[in-house]
């Protein structure tokens, strides 16, 4: 009985691994595509950075007290022009991205600094362009600036720096065992939501070909004279189609990889990329890959199901389309989410397993949870099977003309 | 030996086709309750003209699909119980199905040998013998997509009957073939006839019934209008040819010629 299924399973891997059509659809064009894509994203990150960390910010400045004046002059990165603009004039100015910052201390600045009670404080006004990455950055720059100058007056009216400092404070950070340190927070979050996405993706387009194709073209009521039971017909594309869709997933993370040199970056959301912390143990590969299984059975048998719905190909993509919407969100929702999930979320299917492949790339993984994930996973795609083998045994659903 | 005893096959309309039928009747029968016997070492003819029934009725023995009443019997196994056993039993060839043109014949013979549970030395023998008979070996791992309409009817012939079945259910089986072809297929029918097989055709052509079938029912509106040897149809309707004594029964039964 089985041995039909292997061959119905070889028959599909055969026609989706002899064409080279579908050869570079699937697998080439997605790694590709996703390598080159990622590059030029974490690059024109890097470029934008770049550019802004070695832009020397201009800024125009009114009445610029002299130590103010040497601050700046004691950084490289910044230059000032005494202007008497104002502020509507520097607004345009601003606008016009003549400068990055405008600067206006009031006429008596110094001398209202020198005489301060308490109560009437010296009045110092900046002004900077939200459209401009520069002028946002520049506005950071003054920040840090004035901090170093409100020090400065501090200590000259307190007695000396030293009474700057009103208490020691020491936090340090817990150790953690190197088994437990899991990866990146960014990359944690992010490669949950990547294989998820993969995994449908991989699997969309051959399963509609496989089953609503087939209908389609009649190519499937020629198997459904052999001795063959139609249940296994149906087992055996699921199957093949799981094969594609782990394949297209590794493909597509062939690709992730093959940008990490320019997309480190972007992908760590700013933070470090250490290639070396991908080494997961042997323990949590197998809690990933079983999380992976989940996913993969959930999907393939939802597009099986939706395949044998439609009477086309096109129809097919009509009906799968929402449903890949729904696994975007699922996968952005757990990028939004707090990496502490309460019990209830482990029994929501696709969520659950996403959840825990984070909490695995954390370090925080749980084979108890995994295993909830999986059990749930493995009802959903049991039912979906139960209703495609249902399906497959319907003649409107075979034969709908 | 096929039984079909009562048979009826309806389909529920939609929306869409009560409102083409001008009916607002929810479904509508195909077949309306037929009965014959079909004897080894035979050729059945099927005749009748477009949407009479007969692919229905075909459908119903392959098990394609199900009878709404009635009951079909192919060599003994029933066909709404034994599927799997009736489907070991017959070949059955139809313009709807179609093989992936993706394949080789070569393959594609091979993967059905496979699925109706042959050993792959039966499915090379069978496959040799069959694809040098007609003629499909010079193409044998040519793609199916490059082959001409001619060689991919011929290789679907090869395909239905490479498990070398008992029982041969062929719905017009020379439709769009040239006539060296038709010729080939025919003659092969013969010689299934000669090794005792149980074959049902349907065909549009009267001249290839005249020449094959032992016996004709002609079906019309679902219903068998006429049923026998050809020169008891012949006797019944008074004719001396099939052309004519097809008319006869299609005007006899309401049916109206449109020039």
């Amino acid at each position: 009985m089985f041995k039909s299924l292997i061959i119905i399973m070889k028959k599909e891997l055969r026609r989706v691994f002899t064409d080279r059509r579908l050869i570079i659809t699937n697998f080439i064009l997605p790694m590709v595509s996703i390598a080159v894509i990622y590059s030029i994203m974490g690059m024109m990150i890097s470029k934008t950075n770049n550019d802004i960390e070695s832009h020397v910010t201009t800024i125009a400045a009114v009445n610029v007290p002299a130590e103010i004046g040497a601050l700046i002059d004691a950084d490289p990165t910044m230059v000032y022009t005494s202007v008497d603009f104002s502020k509507e004039e520097a607004e345009t100015l601003l606008r016009d991205d003549v400068y990055d910052f405008y600067l206006y201390f009031e006429p008596d600045f110094e001398a209202k600094l020198e005489a301060f009670d308490g109560t009437n404080l010296p009045l110092v006004e900046g002004l900077y362009s939200p459209k401009s990455d520069v002028s946002i950055e520049a506005s950071y720059k003054i920040g840090s600036l004035f901090e170093v100058y409100r020090n400065q007056v501090l200590a000259d009216r307190l007695g000396g720096e030293s009474f700057l400092s009103v208490f020691s404070l020491s936090t340090s950070e817990i150790m953690i065992p190197e088994e437990n340190k899991g990866i990146d927070r960014g990359i944690a979050y992010l490669i949950p939501m990547l294989v998820s996405i993969f995994i449908f993706a991989g699997a969309m387009g051959i399963g509609m070909d496989s089953i609503a194709g087939e209908k389609e073209r009649g190519t499937i009521a020629t198997m459904l004279l052999t001795p063959v039971d139609r249940g296994m017909i149906i087992g055996g594309k699921v199957l093949s189609l799981a094969v594609v869709a782990l394949i297209s997933t590794l493909s597509s993370f062939i690709g992730v990889i093959i940008s990490i040199p320019f997309s480190a970056n972007f992908l760590s959301s700013g933070g470090s990329f250490d290639m070396s912390q991908f080494a997961l143990g042997g323990a949590e590969l197998m809690m990933f890959f079983i999380c992976m299984i989940g996913l993969v059975g959930m999907y393939v048998t939802i597009i099986s199901v939706l395949s044998m719905i439609a009477n086309s190909v096109k129809e097919a993509g009509a009906y799968i389309t929402p449903a890949y919407m729904v696994v975007m969100i699922t996968g952005f929702l757990n990028m939004f989410g707090s990496s502490d999930v309460s019990g209830i979320n482990y029994y929501i299917p696709v969520y659950n397993n996403i959840v825990n492949m984070k909490q695995i790339l954390l370090g925080d993984g749980n084979w108890g949870m995994v295993m909830i994930s999986f059990a749930t996973s493995a009802v959903i795609t049991l039912a979906l099977l139960v209703v495609a083998r249902k399906l497959i045994h319907k003649e409107r659903v075979v034969f709908p003309s | 030996m096929i039984h079909v005893k009562g048979l009826k096959k309806s389909f529920k309309l939609s929306k869409k086709q009560m409102t083409e039928n001008k009916s607002k009747e929810k479904q509508k029968y195909a077949v309306k309750g037929i009965d014959f016997i079909v004897n080894d070492n035979e050729i059945f003819g099927l005749l009748g003209p477009n949407g009479a029934g007969k692919t229905t009725t075909m459908r119903c023995l392959a098990t394609l699909i199900n009878p709404t009443e009635g009951s079909i019997s192919v060599n003994g196994f029933d066909g709404a119980t034994e599927g799997e056993q009736v489907r070991r039993e017959l070949a059955f060839l139809t313009n709807e199905l179609k093989l992936d043109t993706h394949f080789t014949p070569d393959y594609t013979a091979r993967f059905f040998g496979r699925l109706h549970g042959l050993d792959e030395t039966v499915i090379e023998e069978r496959m040799n013998h069959l694809f040098d008979y007609f003629g499909v070996t010079p193409f044998r791992f040519t793609k199916i997509n490059d082959l001409s309409t001619g060689m991919k009817q011929k290789l679907s012939i090869v395909v239905s009957l490479i498990h070398d079945p008992q029982v041969v259910i062929f719905d017009e089986p020379t439709n769009g073939l040239d006539i060296i072809t038709a010729r080939a297929v025919t003659e092969y029918l013969k010689i299934l006839k000669s090794q005792g097989k149980t074959i049902i055709i349907s065909t549009h052509m009267m001249h290839v019934a005249e020449k094959l079938c032992d016996r004709i029912a002609v079906i019309m509106d679902g219903e068998i209008k006429a049923m026998g040897t050809l020169d008891e149809i012949y006797k019944l309707t008074g004719k001396g040819n099939l052309d004519d004594a097809f008319f006869n029964l299609y005007e006899t039964s309401g049916g109206q010629m449109h020039v």
